[in-house]
């Protein structure tokens, strides 16, 4: 999908000596954007970005973006990003066009509200990710679906807070899977709107989870189940 | 340090563990850090206070400042109220006389149940 960059009010076409955002940062392949660094530093910030003029599906190739760098980027409908390892303070919060992010090769986090309030958000792709963010995913209120192949722990401060139709998570980790009392708030797994939510872990787990710390209160009320990853669709 | 309390929720009881000092505690099951922590009644776990002290965002803060606000706004209401009815007391006992006076008791004990 193209994609539309503006700087200082124009579209860019080609780089030029004025665009110094993009000059330091990355460069402009016809229909195609491609930002071969994001990191920050040499003179440049990439918080220049973060006034929502980019648009559409963008493609990282940087191992590192700084923090807050497309913050309210509202056009922005999906992005890519195999190389970062460490996702920063609110990188993409509050894209309220995103749709779907795929960040194959992160494996942590910094800080909190990665992608806080990006209510259209329907796709995460985490395969490597350990340990999400305090606050996350809070008030991403499209998101039905997370499949957490690597998470170990979430013992963090509203992680899906208010994610309102957030009612399917895939743990697949070896041991249970702590969780912060907040991290389900305002969700069907906490009953609400009387919808519940349905966690899929490994069969050996489900009665360890159904009396973990904070779980068995979702347990015990009726709004969390645990179902076996064995012999379901997520095996 | 560390405060438990027994609560109910959705009609079972379950113990609720943090500190009142805004760290986070350690324990449980699975063993880690938490913020706070409901446990089953019977499961026995204990806790320990570490130095770290609980994350709050500026979101987080704008709550916690907007609900102290209501709680205050609440407790202004009431002082004004307590005001009110010390004044009327004063001015009650001050027309009391030997054949008014249990009257006006029962008076006062009335303006407390309004």
């Amino acid at each position: 999908m193209a994609v539309t960059v503006t700087y200082k009010g124009a579209t860019l076409t080609t780089v030029t000596n004025e665009t110094k955002v993009l000059e330091t940062a990355g460069t402009w392949v016809e229909d195609d954007f491609t930002l071969t660094d994001v990191s920050g530093g040499g003179g440049y910030s990439i918080d220049e970005f973060a006034d929502g003029t980019i648009s559409g599906a963008i493609s990282l190739t940087t191992t590192n973006i700084r923090a807050r760098a497309f913050k309210e980027c509202n056009s922005i409908t999906s992005v890519t990003a195999p190389n970062v390892t460490v996702l920063r303070e609110q990188i993409f919060s509050t894209c309220t066009g995103l749709t779907s992010i795929s960040f194959g090769g992160a494996t942590s986090v910094n800080s909190t509200q990665q992608f806080l309030a990006c209510t259209a958000l329907t796709s995460v792709d985490l395969p490597e990710l350990a340990v999400p963010a305090g606050n996350m995913f809070q008030g991403c209120t499209s998101l039905e679906f997370i499949d957490f192949p690597k998470v170990e722990r979430m013992n963090v401060s509203r992680l899906f807070y208010g994610c309102n139709k957030f009612k399917t998570i895939v743990l697949r980790h070896s041991a249970v899977v702590a969780i912060n009392n907040d991290v389900f708030t305002n969700t069907p797994f906490a009953g609400y709107n009387g919808l519940t939510g349905t966690a899929y872990v490994p069969q050996s787990l489900i009665s360890s989870y159904q009396t973990a710390s904070n779980w068995s209160t979702l347990y015990s009320g009726g709004t969390c189940s645990f179902v076996a990853i064995e012999g379901s669709i997520y095996e | 340090m560390i405060k438990t309390e027994t609560v109910t929720i959705n009609g079972r009881q379950f113990i609720h563990t943090f500190s009142d000092d805004g760290m986070k505690i350690h324990g449980g099951f699975p063993e880690g850090d938490y913020d706070e922590v409901y446990d089953p009644i019977d499961s026995g776990r204990t806790y320990t206070e570490t130095t770290q002290a609980i994350e709050t965002t500026i979101e987080e803060l704008k709550e916690k400042y907007t609900e102290l606000v209501s709680k205050y706004n609440i407790a202004e209401a009431r002082a004004q109220r307590l005001d009110r009815i010390k004044a009327r007391i004063i001015e009650l006992r001050d027309k009391a006389t030997l054949q008014t006076t249990k009257a006006i008791y029962n008076a006062i004990l009335d303006l407390f149940e309004e």
